[in-house]
């Protein structure tokens, strides 16, 4: 059991930091809704009843889609983009796909390669991009849920001042959408280039996300 | 490898748990 959560500790750190500040958001959220209610003389909400509102979906699903874009993106770009000298980055010599003998699929895989990349076919080439699918899947997905729950709080505030209310179609070209969803993309489009360039010059000893401290700044892929 | 699949399933089951419930939370004006 020991060997297992020190063998999961990545993952097990992050679940509990992500539960315990998804709990943080719901209460921090629950309690500005309703001053906001109040503040308009309208009636305060459970908490129970917050966790199922467009309110709270929204503010969570505006973060999350921008998240899977950044890891979507990011998945996708460096398999032709380079940064010389990143531990982000591969080597400029591997741009592309790559052999099937380099990615150890086909009659290339090992005893222990997972089935679907040795099977070839279409079963190797949806497992060949098993990971980016499933991570689009996900942002299209959690923007999807952003918009509508977008649109519906946007038009509860619209009937709050007695404006008209707007179809989906019509939300999508609201700047109140786009502001929510840029104002999320352009941090993560920042913290992603600046660690890619910033691996180059900087470094933290044991990291993986760093080269060894002792790598040279031209060094390029070499996770220590 | 018992833990470490069920937190790959835990968390598929988190995103898609996450955005059906706000699509249905959003379509239906809550």
């Amino acid at each position: 059991m020991r060997v297992a959560l020190k063998n999961n500790s990545l993952t097990l750190f992050f679940t509990v930091m992500f539960v315990g500040t998804l709990l943080g958001h719901t209460v921090a959220g629950w309690k500005a809704f309703n001053e906001k209610q109040l503040e308009h003389d309208s009636p305060t909400i459970s908490w129970a009843r917050y966790l199922v509102s467009s309110d709270f979906g929204e503010a969570m699903l505006e973060n999350w889609q921008s998240e899977y874009l950044q890891f979507t993106l990011f998945i996708l770009v460096t398999v032709w983009l380079v940064q010389r000298g990143s531990n982000e980055s591969k080597v400029p010599e591997d741009i592309g796909l790559e052999s099937d003998a380099k990615q150890l699929i086909g009659r290339h895989a090992q005893r222990n390669s997972p089935v679907w990349a040795k099977v070839g076919g279409w079963r190797t080439a949806i497992y060949s991009n098993s990971l980016l699918l499933v991570m689009a899947g996900i942002f299209f997905g959690s923007w999807f849920a952003q918009s509508v729950t977008g649109w519906t709080e946007y038009n509860a505030d619209q009937q709050d001042h007695g404006e008209e209310t707007v179809s989906w179609t019509g939300y999508l070209l609201r700047p109140d959408f786009w502001e929510k969803t840029l104002q999320n993309w352009q941090s993560e489009f920042l913290a992603v280039a600046t660690m890619a360039i910033f691996t180059v010059y900087l470094r933290q000893r044991g990291s993986p996300e760093s080269k060894p401290v002792g790598a040279p700044h031209n060094q390029t892929a070499s996770s220590g | 490898m018992i833990l470490t699949r069920i937190l790959f399933y835990a968390y598929i089951a988190i995103a898609v748990a996450g955005i059906v419930l706000y699509v249905v939370v959003g379509l239906t004006h809550n």
